[in-house]
């Protein structure tokens, strides 16, 4: 059973995407692994004080995206495989460089300085915090 | 719905807002009763007795009843003797409205009551009580009223018996 | 006919002071809908009118059916008044309310009467007010009804009992169940729910699923605030009564 004990809710972010992004990471750190059960809807929305309705949708939308099924009773199951595993480690790869990029140019950073920052943290030189 | 009732504590006690002890109001209307019925005994033994006393003369040592002498009417003999069920039958319909009031007292158990499936229970709870004890203390008052007549129209002498005593009790309980 | 709690049109007046200005609204089965408004918006009122403790013009039905005796036991309320017997203890209030309403959920009451650590055998009296919210709360989710009212449930209970209501509540209530719950602890149970309704001076001036909010990216006070704001009325005033914080 994927376990959602490490979940912290943040503000600002629409529940159900936080949910999917979740289980998306979950899924790409390769601590969920294929056919592994979810809690219930009924289960994680009281786990996490949620309506239904939000677990619903996300569920629905990792349905559609092909991670997970729904199986007799009030089971889902993962769905995953390498393909699928890689595409959600792509998919959230991109979307935190994306966001670190974007706060890169921000602060008027060029790429060459962008790169040698990433290249230092990389290394594990320090850097700013 | 299937009550197991094995006393009149227990019938009771569903004719009684949840809550109120059963036991106590049986013990307050047992009690009620006995007074009244103690007081009606006992006032009316007393006011006849002094009544028929009233038709005796003492002479020379020896009780002698005085020929001209009349009987005090009925209604004045019996004037308080049923004083007491008409007080328990007051209490009793306070008692009634207090009930009601003990739905709304510390809680609004009334908003419980009036969601029941059955629309009645709320007035049973109320009402039961009340108004059974009021309709014995009536039946009392008849019985007793019958009682005390009986014993005036035996036992006084008959010839201080001033006739037309019902009809005139009668009257003057109606249009007084 | 779907199941349903519909109110059409419902109108409440005390004297020349109108408590419920014409209320439309529609409860499917299965919904958590959160009722918000200032006080004496209507509230409480309105939930009054559902079992017949006020009279008023309109309707209220039940699947299409008036609520009468007959239908009256798919309806259970909660009361920050409470309706409780403050002589009777817990499992008392069990035998009575297994008497009167035959869909009680005795199983439930017994987990939830443990889960609060409320002692069974003692009169309600006796009890601080969290316990006697927490006993109102689970008299009205163990009863067995398809709709569950709560008018201000958690007035006195402290945020770590309301948060393990919340989550107890999620966990136990079945897809036939429907709550509306009507409440000031607006950012509190933003989550909990999935649809809020505003009411404002006896009108519903606000109705929104809280998916739709999210979507939106607004919070509930957003919602709130707009709405009020929209209606051009004394946003300080009713937002401090609805809050009890300062505008900032």
């Amino acid at each position: 059973m994927l376990a959602f004990d490490a979940f912290r809710m943040e503000e600002g972010v629409p529940i159900y995407l936080q949910i999917m992004r979740f289980v998306e990471r979950s899924v790409a750190a390769g601590t969920a692994r294929d056919q592994e059960e979810l809690p219930s809807r009924r289960t994680l929305s009281a786990l996490l004080g949620v309506n239904p309705n939000t677990v619903q949708k996300a569920y629905r939308l990792l349905e559609e995206e092909g991670l997970m099924e729904s199986r007799s009773g009030a089971k889902s199951v993962l769905t995953l495989n390498e393909r699928k595993v890689r595409d959600v480690r792509t998919k959230l790869l991109e979307g935190e460089a994306a966001v670190l990029v974007a706060a890169l140019k921000e602060t008027g950073a060029s790429k060459e300085e962008a790169l040698a920052l990433v290249e230092r943290l990389w290394d594990g030189k320090g850097g700013e915090s | 719905m299937y009550r197991s009732v094995h006393t009149f504590e227990e019938w009771l006690a569903f004719r009684l807002p949840p809550g109120i002890s059963a036991k106590q109001e049986r013990s307050v209307l047992i009690t009620g009763l006995a007074l009244s019925i103690g007081w009606a005994a006992l006032s009316y033994l007393y006011t006849y007795t002094m009544a028929v006393s009233r038709l005796y003369l003492t002479m020379n040592g020896q009780r002698i009843l005085d020929p001209t002498a009349r009987m005090a009417d009925f209604g004045q003999v019996f004037r308080f003797t049923t004083a007491g069920y008409l007080i328990l039958a007051v209490w009793l319909l306070t008692r009634g409205f207090w009930f009601q009031a003990y739905h709304r007292q510390g809680s609004m158990s009334i908003y419980l009551m009036r969601r029941l499936p059955d629309p009645r229970e709320y007035t049973r709870r109320c009402w039961t009580v009340p108004l059974a004890g009021i309709g014995g203390c009536l039946v009392l008052t008849v019985v007793t009223t019958a009682l005390c007549y009986l014993i005036y129209v035996k036992c006084t002498p008959a010839s201080c018996l001033v006739p037309g005593q019902w009809t005139r009790f009668w009257s003057a309980l109606v249009g007084g | 006919m779907s199941a349903m709690l519909e109110f059409k049109q419902v109108v409440k007046q005390y004297g020349n002071k109108t408590a419920l200005d014409g209320v439309n609204l529609q409860i499917p089965q299965g919904e958590i809908v959160g009722l918000f408004g200032e006080n004496g918006a209507g509230k409480t009122t309105l939930m009054k009118c559902v079992f017949g403790f006020l009279p008023y013009h309109g309707t209220i039905t039940l699947d299409g059916e008036p609520i009468t005796p007959k239908n009256i036991t798919r309806l259970s309320f909660a009361t920050c008044e409470h309706s409780f017997f403050p002589n009777l203890s817990p499992e008392s209030h069990r035998q009575f309310y297994q008497e009167h309403f035959p869909t009680f959920r005795d199983k439930r009451f017994r987990a939830l009467l443990d889960f609060f650590e409320l002692p069974a055998h003692k009169p309600a009296r006796t009890f601080s007010t969290g316990q006697k919210n927490q006993l109102e709360v689970i008299l009205a989710l163990s009863q067995g009804a398809d709709y569950i009212l709560m008018d201000e449930p958690f007035a006195g209970n402290d945020v770590f009992n309301r948060e393990d209501f919340y989550r107890v509540l999620l966990g136990i209530l079945e897809p036939s169940e429907t709550v509306l719950l009507s409440t000031h602890l607006l950012e509190e149970v933003e989550h909990f729910i999935g649809r809020a309704v505003l009411l404002q001076k006896g009108k519903l001036v606000g109705d929104v699923t809280t998916l739709e909010l999210e979507e939106q990216g607004k919070t509930l006070m957003d919602f709130v605030k707009e709405t009020y704001r929209y209606k051009a009325d004394r946003v300080v005033r009713a937002l401090k009564d609805l809050t009890g914080e300062e505008e900032p």
